[in-house]
This record gives structure tokens, sequence and C-alpha cells, in this order.
């Protein structure tokens, strides 16, 4: 991976994990469940790479985790979407879709520069 | 442990881990008090891996696929943990520091609110610390500038200091020899210390100002920049040496120019000579000797011009500093001084038979004074060192008293479930910021000091005060000092403070009753400790005094001494010879003055000349002569002095340059040299093996020369006339007062010669008192540190004392209840308070006596115990402790029984 393309992988994949948690509290494998579910396959994610993001984000106060037991008796880790967290996907979610749009009309620009 | 490893536990009928039930309260305990990242790492894969697996075979995959394929799709295990165990580890890291700071900051506002609500204690203990911390400072301060100081201003690394054998002078033939055939080397230079007469103009009046000749390269060397101009590179064998270049000290061009940078290029004088100054040097270099601040630099080349003597005949005060080539080691360098001095000894075996070079770090005081100053610095220390353990003492005491007072607080926290070590961590807190506070306090102070210090220094002895200033290492040693202090005094305290049986036992038992025993061996401690330094304070004293009341061996009383250094003065040696005999001429004709003689040394004045001698026929198999201590004087120096003259006669006019050469011996030199004959009429070896006869004319009685305080040595005279000299000193004996004598010698030194700067004329009596200067500092500030001891133990012993009697109120109104009598009750409870301070009053004595056994080789007329100081202390400090015991003592006893039984 080159080194520029990190900040935005890594900010992508924030966001990702942020909407996640959105809908209440996921373990890894879910998290990395849902996101594939929900692009049909379109983002093909590592699922290993969610754990660096989600330590992050839990020692910066936009997750707090929580451990539970399985039916299977196994220690889960369970990650849960905190104010600031719910604050910062709001802002992640402006800014994502101002770029959005940026880029979409430099794309879709008919008219060639001058 | 790889998840992969429990990957084999898992079983094939797993169920979804989507509803999975809340962790066990007892784990999340665990969990609170030992998080185990690497084992919650574990578990979290494992369950990743493990739904993985469960889904994909719920979707139809074997179970050996789906293992394969959830490991695939999770990526490289290794790498992922890697990254996280690192971001754990640097979050549980910061997480630590953060609270180990919210803590301190807590523990900081909640003590300084416990001290402001006790000013009277903290006022107590923060001087206490302050006094001590200010003599260890002060003190430290010095040792550093005399030992551990590297060169200021000067690129130390990679530079030496290179002696002959132990810490002997290289001459100037020495230096230039080597420099010619080194390797190892870069630069090797040498200054030479002095004084010359200087003028900024022609026709100003001439002052006598402090030189450095150095040689080429001098600067370049030492790595020393110019604020202004070019250093100069004069080469010694150029005919540039006839028009010497200067180099001012920016102190120098700073008082005695105004700091003008236009003084470059402008032509001043030096011993009659036009100079053009080129440079001035950095504000922090003064001098490659410690502690000598020249004002001005001189090229070596321009020597034999200014001072008329060849450079060849250049030897001794020669400072010899080198400069490694980079890369090159010390003792590589050291290895190629012994071959370049077996190479130089091959070139002349009998003076170098037995020589040897070393190269010595740049470190403080040149070699040759490094003993003593290391001496000195050692008992220095260790005497600051017992007032910083009285003062521990005392705060210590305080502490414990205040421990008592604050049980309820502290057995509150105790009780609500604050960890000992918690309190302990608080109460030591508390200790440092009382540390810090004196310690900021005693810091203040030593910078004080050493300034009053340096500005007391006479400007005459040409030393830089600047050196005593505290510099980082003092800072950074008064602060570790300030740490080791607070352990020493805090921790004893606060263990005792937050033991919880302690605690228990004093909120039932009777108050005071267990904590008395320690604090009242702290008062042993102090009270023996506080004698010890009393007594080492009187010991020095007496020495001082006895050093003053010795017989010198030469009158003191009305002896003036003048120096008139012809050197200042341009002329050739028989022009010095007849302007010094004009001289003489004319004070002797003074009313009141009843002799006058020139002399090269004054004794007792700190300074002193040695050369090899030995009488004829008595040289050693080495053919090396022992040094012996000389003078060169005027005929009539004897009688002026008031030293007797035992046998044959005293120099004469006639003992000239072209008679033959005579010698006067003192006693014991007749004595020793040729013991039960006639010392008239022997002749004795001079300067070297090779060196003339002198004949000897007459024996004087013994003086004291060099210390006050020596034991008879030999000692030798050579008349004026037959060892020329430009610098002497003039004797002048008279029954005139002081000022009336000192003008009239001036208008005769004016008339005669009209080029020399008007010496200080002294007295011979202060003069002497130079010598006495070491050991009337010592005594001062071992009388200081006594005082501040004897301070320190007083409130000590007084503050423990009363606290721990006023404790016994309700034990003594029990006593009283029950029918003890009043007199009986105070008189045994000072009885009990006197046993500590008794015990360390003795102990003091014994320890004492064990020191003044050990300075008794070291010091003049040292007596074991001194009759005087020791009883004064040891009632002042019995004083104390009665009066501290008596009040409170008197009022528990005579207080109501059944008030004082309620009283807590």
């Amino acid at each position: 991976m080159a080194d520029r393309d990190i900040d935005l992988i890594q900010g992508t994949l924030n966001i990702l994990i942020l909407k996640t948690l959105s809908w209440g509290p996921m373990n890894g494998f879910s998290i990395a469940a849902w996101v594939r579910r929900t692009t049909v396959g379109d983002v093909e994610l590592e699922e290993g790479a969610l754990y660096p993001a989600l330590h992050r984000m839990e020692h910066r106060g936009w997750l707090e985790a929580e451990w539970r037991l399985t039916e299977m008796k196994r220690r889960a880790k369970y990650y849960r979407l905190t104010g600031e967290g719910r604050k910062a996907l709001r802002e992640r979610t402006r800014s994502w879709e101002r770029l959005v749009s940026a880029v979409g009309a430099v794309l879709g620009a008919t008219e060639q520069p001058a | 442990m790889s998840p992969s490893a429990h990957d084999q536990a898992r079983t094939p009928a797993d169920s979804p881990s989507r509803d999975a039930t809340r962790e066990p309260k007892w784990r999340r305990y665990l969990r609170f008090h030992r998080a185990d990242p690497v084992a919650d790492l574990d578990d979290e894969f494992r369950d990743h891996l493990a739904s993985a697996e469960e889904s994909l075979v719920a979707g139809g995959m074997s179970a050996n696929e789906a293992r394969g394929e959830a490991r695939r799709r999770f990526g490289d295990i290794a790498g992922v943990r890697r990254d996280v165990e690192r971001l754990d580890a640097r979050h549980e890291r910061r997480g630590r520091r953060a609270e180990f700071f919210e803590t301190l900051l807590q523990d900081v506002r909640y003590g300084a609110r416990m001290l402001r609500r006790s000013p009277g204690f903290t006022f107590v203990a923060v001087l206490s610390i302050a006094l001590a911390m200010a003599a260890n400072s002060t003190v430290f301060s010095v040792v550093n500038a005399i030992l551990l100081r590297p060169i200021p201003g000067a690129d130390n690394h990679g530079l030496v200091r290179v002696y002959l054998n132990h810490h002997g002078a290289l001459s100037w033939r020495e230096l230039s020899w080597l420099r010619g055939n080194t390797s190892a080397f870069q630069h090797i230079v040498t200054e030479r210390n002095g004084a010359m007469a200087f003028r900024a103009a022609s026709d100003a009046p001439n002052e006598r100002i402090r030189t450095s000749l150095v040689t080429r390269g001098f600067f370049p060397a030492l790595r020393v920049p110019m604020v202004l101009g070019r250093d100069f590179d004069v080469d010694e064998a150029s005919a540039d040496a006839a028009r010497p270049v200067a180099v001012l000290s920016h102190g120098f061009w700073q008082r005695r120019f105004g700091g003008d940078s236009g003084v470059i290029g402008r032509v001043v004088f030096v011993s009659g000579h036009a100079a053009t100054v080129v440079g001035v040097a950095t504000p922090d270099f003064r001098s490659s000797v410690v502690g000598w601040a020249p004002e001005l630099f001189l090229p070596f080349a321009s020597a034999p011009l200014l001072t008329g003597t060849p450079l060849d005949d250049f030897g001794g005060g020669m400072y010899s500093t080198a400069r490694l080539r980079p890369g090159v080691s010390r003792s590589a360098g050291n290895t190629e001084l012994g071959v370049l001095m077996r190479r130089l000894a091959a070139t002349d075996t009998a003076r170098y038979a037995r020589t040897t070079l070393r190269t010595d770090h740049t470190r403080g005081v040149n070699a040759e004074l490094r003993t003593p100053a290391a001496a000195a610095s050692v008992f220095l220390i260790g005497m600051v060192a017992v007032v910083l353990l009285v003062a521990c003492a005392n705060v210590a005491n305080l502490l414990m008293g205040r421990a008592a007072a604050r049980q309820g607080e502290i057995g509150v926290r105790l009780a609500v479930g604050a960890s000992r070590h918690r309190i302990v961590r608080q109460l030591l807190t508390e200790s440092l910021l009382l540390a810090v506070a004196g310690t900021l306090i005693g810091i203040g102070a030593a910078i004080a000091i050493t300034g009053t210090l340096a500005r007391a220094l006479p400007p005459e002895a040409g030393i830089d005060g600047a050196i005593f200033a505290p510099d980082f290492r003092v800072l950074g040693f008064t602060g570790a000092l300030c740490f080791a202090t607070t352990l020493l005094f805090g921790f004893v305290p606060a263990l005792r403070a937050s033991s919880p049986q302690l605690t228990g036992m004093l909120r039932e038992a009777a108050p005071g009753g267990v904590s008395r025993r320690p604090r009242g061996r702290l008062l042993t401690a102090q009270a023996s400790l506080c004698v010890l330094l009393l007594a080492v304070a009187a010991i020095f004293w007496r020495s001082l005094e006895r050093m003053r009341d010795v017989d010198p061996g030469f009158r003191v009383a009305g002896m003036m001494n003048v120096p008139v250094d012809l050197s200042l003065v341009k002329g050739e040696e028989d022009v010095h010879q007849r302007s010094f005999a004009a001289l003489l001429e004319r004070v002797r004709g003074l009313p009141g003055v009843t002799g006058a003689a020139l002399a090269a040394q004054v004794p007792l004045s700190g300074n002193s000349m040695e050369t090899p001698a030995a009488p004829d026929g008595a040289l050693g198999e080495s053919g090396r002569i022992p040094s012996v201590h000389f003078n060169i004087v005027t005929p009539g120096y004897f009688e002026t002095l008031g030293i007797g003259l035992r046998e044959g006669r005293d120099f004469a006019r006639t003992d000239d340059a072209l008679a033959g050469r005579v010698v006067i011996v003192n006693e014991t030199a007749a004595q020793r040299w040729w013991p039960g004959q006639a010392a008239l009429g022997k002749r004795v070896r001079w300067g070297e093996a090779d060196g003339p006869l002198l004949e000897v004319i007459g024996v004087v009685r013994d003086a004291r020369y060099v210390t006050p305080g020596e034991e008879p040595r030999v000692f030798v005279y050579v008349p004026l006339a037959q060892s020329s000299r430009p610098d002497m000193t003039l004797h002048v004996h008279t029954r005139a007062g002081f000022t009336a004598t000192r003008d009239a010698l001036w208008s005769i030194l004016h008339a005669e010669l009209p080029a020399l700067p008007p010496p200080p004329v002294t007295s011979l009596d202060s003069d002497m008192s130079v010598t006495l200067l070491p050991v009337r500092a010592g005594a001062a500030l071992l009388g200081a540190l006594g005082l501040v001891a004897l301070l320190l133990a007083a409130t000590g012993i007084y503050g423990v004392t009363a606290y721990t009697v006023a404790r016994r109120t309700r034990e003594l109104g029990i006593r009283a209840a029950l029918g003890a009598g009043h007199t009986r009750l105070v008189r045994m409870v000072v009885r009990e308070s006197l046993r500590p301070v008794t015990i360390g009053l003795a102990v003091g004595v014994l320890l004492s006596l064990l020191v003044a056994f050990g300075l008794s080789r070291v010091l003049y007329g040292v007596r074991l115990l001194d009759p005087a100081v020791l009883p004064l202390a040891t009632l002042v400090l019995a004083l104390v402790a009665v009066l501290a015991a008596l009040a409170p003592a008197w009022r528990a006893a005579s207080i109501d029984p059944l008030v004082a039984m309620r009283t807590e």
C-alpha cells in the first residue's frame, strides 16, 4: 500500500465502521459481514484491516468495547458507538458527500478547460 | 498464543455469536484489576475466525474449506496483530503517563493546601532545607569550579594539558621541539601568565595589567573565536615579532575601551612598545589556566622584546595545552609523547634521564593544585553533608509530629479505602514540595553567596570570580540532592504516618505513647552531628589563632612592603641594578626609617621560589639535586627584618657580579648539610649538576617562610647583585606612621622611576594574612555551618520536646490524680526529655575526637578537644531541651487532673 493512500483508505474504513455500528453494537466479524453484504462485494475488504481501525477509534473515544460470552462460550468483543463517535460519523458523512459531489462535478464536466 | 491454535478446539456445531450473553461479573472484575491486552486480542481474533467459519459452514461449505476461507478473508493475521498490539501499547503508555501526572497534580494541590494550613511548620521546614541547600550548593559550586569545570569558552573535546613528569611545565625549547615532531597533535600551545605596563596612548599614564603570552595557534587550538577582528598567528621565528600585536579580553575591551568597535587597529603601548590591537576574544573565554583572567593576550614571538628574556630562557610558569588530531585518542597521544620523550632524551641524556611526558584532562585547576583542591573539596563536602543530615533530621522530626496530629485525617482516608501506597505517595509529594521550595531558596542564596565571593576577591589577585557561578552541573547536583533529601526526611515519616496499626493504636491508646522512640533517636543523631560540626569549626578557629600567634622569626610590626617591578620600565640589567641602589639610598634617608632592603619574595605571603641546590660533593647518584626554597635579597635585608646573624657576615656591596658568588644559609641548612662542621666557607652547588659553586659567607636564624605552621626547613639567600631580577619587593622598617611613609615612598618612586605605575604599599602584616586566607575562610565557613547546625538542632529539639510533652498531658494528669507531686512530675518529664539529647551529645563528643585525631595530622596546633566550644555547644543544646520540656511540663502538671484526662 503506497503511503499516500493510507489516509484515504483509513478514512474510508473509519466511516464504514462508524456507519455499520450506528445500527447497534457488533463484533469485528459482524461488521465485516455487514459491509460485504451491503456493498454486494464491491468493497474488497481484508477483514483483518478492521482491527487497527477499531482499536484506534476505541482509544480515541469514538467507540467503546464490551465483552460478551457467545452461546458457544467464546469471549466476544462488541463495539458500540459513543456520542463522540456519532458526532464523528455525522461530520465524516458530510465531508464525504462534499468530496463525492466535487469529484462527480469534475468527472461529469462536458466543457474542455480553456 | 496465536488464534489458530484455538481453531482446533472449535466444533462445527458452534452457533453464530450474534446473540451472545453478557460476560459474567467476576470476569469483568478480574479485568478491572489486571487488563491483559494480549489475551484479549487472542480472544477477539479467535471469535472472528470462528464466527466466519460458522457462517461459511452454514452457507454449505465443508469445515476444512470454511477454515481456509475464513483465514484467507481475514488476511495477514500476524501483521494485523503486530499493528494492533503496537497501537494498544502506545495507548496504554499514554494513559499511564496522563494518570501519573493527574495524580501528581492532585497531590501537589492537596499538599500545598495542607502546607498553607500550617504556616509555622512549613516555614521552619523550608528554612531548614534552604539553609542546608544553600551550604551544599555553594560548596558544590566551588568544587565544580576547581575540579570539574572544563576551560570555559573553549572546545574541550580533544583538548588535553601536557605536563613534564607529574605536573611540571614544558620549557620553550621542549615545547618547540615537540611541536616540530608531533603527528598525533594538531596543536601544542602554551600560555604564560604575567603582568606588564600598559598605556592606551603614548601620553597616557602607565597602568599595570594582567597579560598572557601565548604561542602560535593558541586561539585556533582552543577553538576560541574572536568577537571582533582576528586572532594573531605570529611565527615565533619571524621578524614580525618586532611589531607586537595584541588581542583584548572581552572584559578589558568593555572596561577600558567601552566596547568601542573602532579599537581594532588601534596602537597601544605594552612595556613601552607600540602594539596593534587586532582582535577581541569571545566573552566566555578567560584563559587556558583556570581562575586566571588576563586583560591582554600577546604573541610569544614578542616575549623577548617585551620582557627582555630570550625565548630559549623561558622555562617555568608555562601552561601547555594540546589538541589531538581528529580521530586520535588520548592514549594514542600519550603513546606518541612517550616515543617523542625518548627521542628528546637521546639529545640530552643528563637532563632528561628520568623525565616523562603525560597528558591530562582540561577540567578544573592544573595538576599541581589538584591534590590540595581535592582534599579541601572532600572535607567541605563532608561538612555540608553533615549540615544536610541535621536539617533532614529536623524536618523528619517535624513531619512525624505532624503525622501524629494528622492521624485523624489519614485514618479517615485509609478507612474510606485509600491504599497505603496512595497515602505514602501523597505524603511524599508534600515532602517534595517542602524540598523544592527549600532548594529554590537555597540555590538563590548560593548564587548570591558565590557572587559575593567573586566580588570579594582582591582584583590584584587576577582571579576570575565568574568560575564560581553555579552552572548546569551545580543545578543538576542540587536538583538530585533535592530528591534524595525528600526521600531521606520524608520516607520514614510517611511510612509511619500511613501505617494502619499505628493509626489504629493511636486512636485507642494513650496519645504520644507510640511514636516517641524514633523521634528520640533523631534527636540523638541531630545533637551528635551538631556537636561534631561545632567541634570541627572550633578546631579550625583555634588553629588559625595559633598560626597568628606563632613567632615567624622575623619582624612584622612597622614593616612596609612595596612591589617594585622594573620590568614594567624599559631598561637594561645594569640600569635596573643602578635604579634599585638609588632607590634604597633615598628610602633609607627618610625620617623614621630604620632599615630598607629589597627581596624577591615576601615571607609567608603565599609565594615561594625553589631551585635545586645541595652542598658541594653531596650529589645523589642520579645526579639530581633536591630543590630548596630560597630568596634573593640586598645587603641590609637581615637587619631590616630583624633576622639574627649567627655566624659570618651579611652580603656586602662588594658581592657583585664581578666578585666570587656567595650564599647565606639558615641554621637548619647549616646543620643538615654540614652536621658537626662549620658551615662558613663551605660551597653550595647551585641550580644544576654543573651549576656554579657558591661560598657560604653567613648563617642566619631560622624563620617561617612558606606557611606559619611549617616545620623548620632548609632556606638559603643569594645577593641580588649576583642574580639579576627586575621584579623585587622593597621592605621598609619605619617608626613613622603608615600613611606618611607611604606617601613619602610614592614620591620617591615617582622621582626615581617616573615610568613606573604607582605600586600598592602594604604592611607585612596584611601580606602575611594571605597565607592565612584559606584557613580563615575555612574557619569562617565552618563557624557559619556550625551555627546553622546549632540553630537547626535547637529548633528540632525544642519542637519535638515541647510537642511530646504536650501530648503527655493526659498521662501527667492521671499521675497527678494518683498523687504524684508537682515538682516530681516536672523533674521526671525534664529528665526523660533530656535523655536523647544527652546521648547525642556524648556520641558527638566521641565523633569529634575521631575527626580531631584525623585533622591533627593536617592542621597546625590542633588540640583534641577544644576547652571552650564543646562545653558551650553542649550547654546550649541541653538548655534548649530543658526549656522546651519545662513549660509544657509545668502546664501539664499544674492543670486540674480532671481537665487533663479529658485532653486529647
